[in-house]
């Protein structure tokens, strides 16, 4: 046999995979191969030197270290669901009634904005500035957005029925999906 | 009897969070040496063996039980260390004294040379290419079988077997160029 076959016996010596006769085997041919043995000999210190050398330890307090990271993980992915859940909702149910509302009525929503503040507000020249103001916006976005206004008007005015369903079913939907979320929660 | 390592990721997946502190009781000799033989900065030892612990805790809904934990969590530990040295690009190596397998009935002289002789082959290892470094610290510093390091590294037994092999042999080569320097 050659020496590289040796070579290969002493891969499998390394690996603990070699059975006595080839450890037999090799042992006798590094008797009287020269560079075989030292290659033996140079390899087998190396791994034992590396295998003596691998254990760390861990600190004592690893564990509460690790511990501790994934509770403030926890709470922070809690907070950002928390966030996710009801947020979004909320801005939905806020934002949703008002905008269908304002669609709806148009500008007698902003004429009784007028008097509501009015109202509040006990001097007349104030009233006078803000509606001065709001009829000069008035103009300015009435000229954008009136042909816009004026289809979205018309397709709601004959389809009214139908997206008073969809608001409904909207908020019925976001009702479940807290309810589920909420159990999901009490589970983990 | 002893809860099993998949009950475990259970009980931890229905919110149990004393269930992933028996994970990490179990595991953080394991990971934590893993780590420690992969990083050649021993300062962030400790940082990087926590951060596998959390990405271990992220993904256990990923868990197949079809590897051994043991195996799972190596590989997770394996590739966020890879990932870091990558990040790093670190082109020298810091020269950390390894003290730690010294023992007290050396005198102080074989335990400079112990000390030195392993400086040394830590320092070869840290050399290697990646391909060839990671066999051998899990192989030979980590314990791990060929069955478990096929899983880990993503390859066949015949390619981890030929790195193997030809990670020894660069390694002493490497080792006796050094000692040739020191004669000359």
């Amino acid at each position: 046999m050659s020496c590289d076959t040796y070579r290969d016996l002493m891969m499998k010596y390394f690996d603990g995979d070699i059975n006595d006769v080839e450890c037999a085997q090799l042992r006798q041919h590094t008797k009287i191969c020269k560079s075989c043995r030292e290659e033996f000999e140079q390899m087998k210190g190396i791994l034992e030197s590396l295998e003596s050398d691998s254990l760390a330890e861990p600190p004592s307090d690893f564990q509460d270290q690790v511990m501790a990271k994934i509770d403030s993980f926890e709470k922070e992915r809690k907070r950002n669901l928390e966030a996710v859940i009801y947020g979004i909702p909320i801005l939905i149910l806020i934002s949703l009634p008002a905008i269908i509302f304002i669609r709806f009525s148009g500008n007698r929503v902003m004429d009784m904005m007028i008097n509501a503040f009015e109202y509040f507000m006990p001097f007349t020249g104030v009233s006078d500035v803000i509606g001065n103001i709001v009829s000069a916006l008035n103009i300015i976005v009435s000229g954008m957005s009136e042909r816009m206004a004026q289809g979205g008007r018309e397709l709601m005015k004959s389809y009214n029925d139908v997206l008073m369903m969809l608001v409904a079913v909207l908020i019925f939907v976001e009702w479940l999906f807290i309810k589920l979320v909420k159990r999901s929660w009490r589970k983990a | 009897m002893e809860v099993s390592d998949l009950e475990l990721v259970q009980q931890c997946l229905s919110g149990d969070k004393n269930a992933f502190s028996e994970i990490v009781a179990r595991y953080k000799k394991l990971i934590y040496s893993v780590v420690y033989n992969l990083t050649p900065d021993k300062q962030e030892v400790n940082d990087i063996a926590q951060e596998v612990f959390i990405r271990i805790y992220k993904s256990l809904d990923r868990y197949n039980p079809q590897y051994k934990f043991s195996t799972w969590a190596v590989k997770i530990a394996t590739n966020l260390c890879l990932d870091m040295l990558r990040k790093k690009k670190v082109n020298s190596v810091p020269l950390e004294e390894i003290a730690g397998a010294s023992s007290n009935v050396d005198t102080p002289e074989a335990n400079y040379i112990k000390n030195e002789r392993s400086r040394q082959i830590r320092k070869a290892i840290d050399e290697l290419p990646e391909k060839y470094r990671v066999p051998i610290i899990l192989f030979h510093q980590n314990g791990l079988s060929y069955e478990e390091m096929t899983k880990v590294l993503n390859e066949p037994m015949t390619i981890v077997k030929n790195r193997l092999y030809r990670a020894r042999l660069m390694l002493r080569e490497k080792l006796a160029d050094i000692r040739k320097e020191e004669v000359l």
